[in-house]
């Protein structure tokens, strides 16, 4: 029989560690999602999805259960990220990171993409994630609001604006592609 | 169809991260390895700095308080208080400390 997360997370709390691999199990390709289109390179993206696990196992006692427990693995793997991006563009800017937006080598992806990797890097970290997190992770507003931590209209808002950057960003670098 | 608002949301779509079960169970593994060995997540107050000295000092307030009260030991301390008090200083010709012959008037 399948666990809730809300079991699971009780099972570690209790002193079953193994469990927590099934959290991991389930919540892992969102959490890495959110990380490798924030980072834009899998190195990075990794070891923030792991840090942001480790971080979530540490803290798992103060999870209230008010959440979903991924809405909550949402917002500590977000915060990280952007700490990483703010640490990032404190350092002079390396050749590596300049092609960071490219797709890893080996991996199987298509130029659409491609192309939505180069383009969300372009656009700021805040325009960033929240696209990333309604358009490719599928949030509802509700979830925004909670991984986000601001109101439903200024979601809204933010969500325009950055609908609006990543068009045109995507018509200034690639035309008018069709799809 | 032209890059419209529909568009980006298919492309957007598409463009989520997948990975292979090979790949979710080694991350799995490398998260568990990770993890502290000291088994149970603990809460984040009880790693705080100042927990320790703040339960200490609230067991030595508790010890303290618990020690029971013999009213006949204190009964000899507010004595020995109270004759201090009441007995006329004897005067005295030289300084204690320093020895001196003090001048009577």
């Amino acid at each position: 029989m399948d666990r809730t997360d809300q079991e699971l997370i009780s099972r570690v709390l209790a002193g079953e560690q193994g469990d927590y691999a099934e959290l991991v199990r389930r919540h892992h390709a969102r959490v890495m999602g959110v990380c490798l289109s924030m980072l834009g390179d899998a190195a990075s993206a990794e070891d923030a999805a792991q840090e942001s696990f480790l971080k979530a196992y540490r803290s798992l006692a103060d999870f209230s259960g008010q959440s979903a427990f991924g809405t909550w693995l949402y917002r500590i793997a977000s915060n990280r990220c952007l700490d990483l991006l703010r640490q990032r563009a404190r350092l002079p800017e390396s050749p590596l990171e300049t092609a960071a937006a490219a797709p890893e080598p080996g991996r199987d992806t298509s130029d659409e993409d491609e192309m939505v990797a180069r383009t969300l890097a372009r656009m700021p970290e805040d325009y960033r994630l929240i696209l990333t997190l309604r358009e490719i992770e599928g949030l509802s507003y509700e979830e925004l609001t909670e991984v986000l931590d601001c109101s439903l209209d200024a979601v809204k808002a933010r969500l325009r604006r950055a609908r609006r950057s990543f068009l045109d960003e995507a018509r200034h670098f690639y035309g008018a592609p069709s799809v | 169809m032209s890059m419209d608002e529909d568009a980006i949301d298919a492309l957007l779509r598409k463009a989520g991260y997948r990975p292979t079960p090979a790949e979710t169970e080694l991350f799995v593994l490398k998260v568990m390895a990770a993890l502290p060995s000291d088994s149970k997540a603990t809460p984040s107050w009880l790693e705080q700095r100042w927990f320790a000295p703040a339960l200490g000092l609230a067991f030595a307030a508790l010890v303290v308080s618990l020690i029971p009260f013999s009213p006949a030991e204190e009964d000899a301390a507010s004595s020995l208080v109270a004759y201090e008090w009441t007995q006329p200083a004897s005067p005295q010709s030289a300084d204690e400390v320093l020895g001196i012959v003090l001048e009577s008037r």
